[in-house]
């Protein structure tokens, strides 16, 4: 019995390690396809709201900061991107100086998410200055 | 002599332009890359070549947002010209800065910066996001593959930059 248990628990982590694989695959073959990034884009947005849904914010701003690779002027993106590094109490001066200088201030949603952005920055400094 | 701080310099460069090292990226289609298509050599201050690349002088081609916003839509062009380089850092890694950071001229006005008119600033030389992506918004950017070797072989100091 305890045999058979075991089995089937082998089977189960088989099975689901050649899911993974073909998914890996599949993603792999996608990202050469005609605007495939724009399928990234998406996939990355996924992954960061699924990140903050389960307070992993550690993933989240990995994610934010491959967004902000994938398109230096994406204002939202910072926001990701400080929005998570608030959550996590990490707060790099020079990177996210650094992301905040290429982001886009073309329309007033753009200066809206950047002055939001300016008051998470303040708490932040408020924070650690106390 | 001018006040500005664009080089003056005739091209082709260097031919011992100012007897600054520099770094030229050729017209697009010099290499056989799709994403990297323009060829880049690495000169040092006498003219003679330390290396040649692939890169790019131009932006990503669209939002990946939004792929209908293309081209001089999307993101700033340099304009074609000479512009003063240095080592500095990118993200908080080490990279080319562009005009000490100031602007240099733009093809069409700026359309992250409207307020810059016909102006990029922070423009840095760095590395691609991938081999089929630039990851730029304005920026020229060399292939992630050779970006270490390329950094490697542009002299220490200031050199110039040719745009095309």
């Amino acid at each position: 019995m305890i045999k058979e248990d075991k089995l089937k628990d082998t089977i189960k982590k088989i099975s689901t390690l050649c899911s993974l694989l073909i998914l890996n695959i599949f993603l792999s073959a996608s990202a050469f396809s005609e605007q495939s990034i724009e399928k990234e884009y998406k996939n990355k947005v996924h992954a960061y709201n699924h990140a903050i849904s389960t307070n992993a914010y550690d993933v989240a701003y990995e994610q934010a900061e491959l967004l902000l690779s994938l398109d230096p002027s994406d204002t939202m993106s910072l926001l990701r991107l400080v929005y998570s590094s608030k959550m996590l109490n990490k707060y790099d001066v020079d990177v996210i100086d650094s992301f905040t200088k290429s982001v886009a201030r073309a329309t007033r949603q753009d200066k809206e998410v950047l002055a939001f952005i300016k008051a998470i920055q303040t708490s932040i400094q408020v924070n650690t200055s106390d | 002599m001018s006040n500005t701080s664009i080089a003056q310099c005739a091209f082709p460069f260097p031919h011992k332009c100012n007897g600054k090292w520099g770094v030229r990226f050729e017209n697009q289609g010099t290499t056989s890359n799709k994403v990297y298509d323009q060829k880049v050599t690495v000169f040092a201050e006498d003219g003679t070549v330390i290396g040649v690349y692939r890169g790019s002088s131009t932006p990503n081609p669209y939002k990946p947002k939004d792929s209908t916003i293309k081209g001089t839509k999307a993101y700033p062009f340099v304009q074609k010209g000479t512009y003063p380089l240095t080592h500095g850092s990118h993200r908080g890694k080490p990279a080319l800065v562009v005009n000490n950071n100031a602007n240099v001229p733009t093809t069409e006005l700026n359309p992250n910066f409207p307020e810059q008119g016909k102006n990029a600033n922070y423009i840095h030389i760095h590395w691609g996001y991938s081999s089929s992506w630039k990851g730029s918004a304005g920026c020229p950017t060399i292939d992630p593959l050779q970006w270490e070797s390329f950094l490697r072989a542009v002299p220490k100091g200031n050199g110039l930059v040719i745009i095309p």
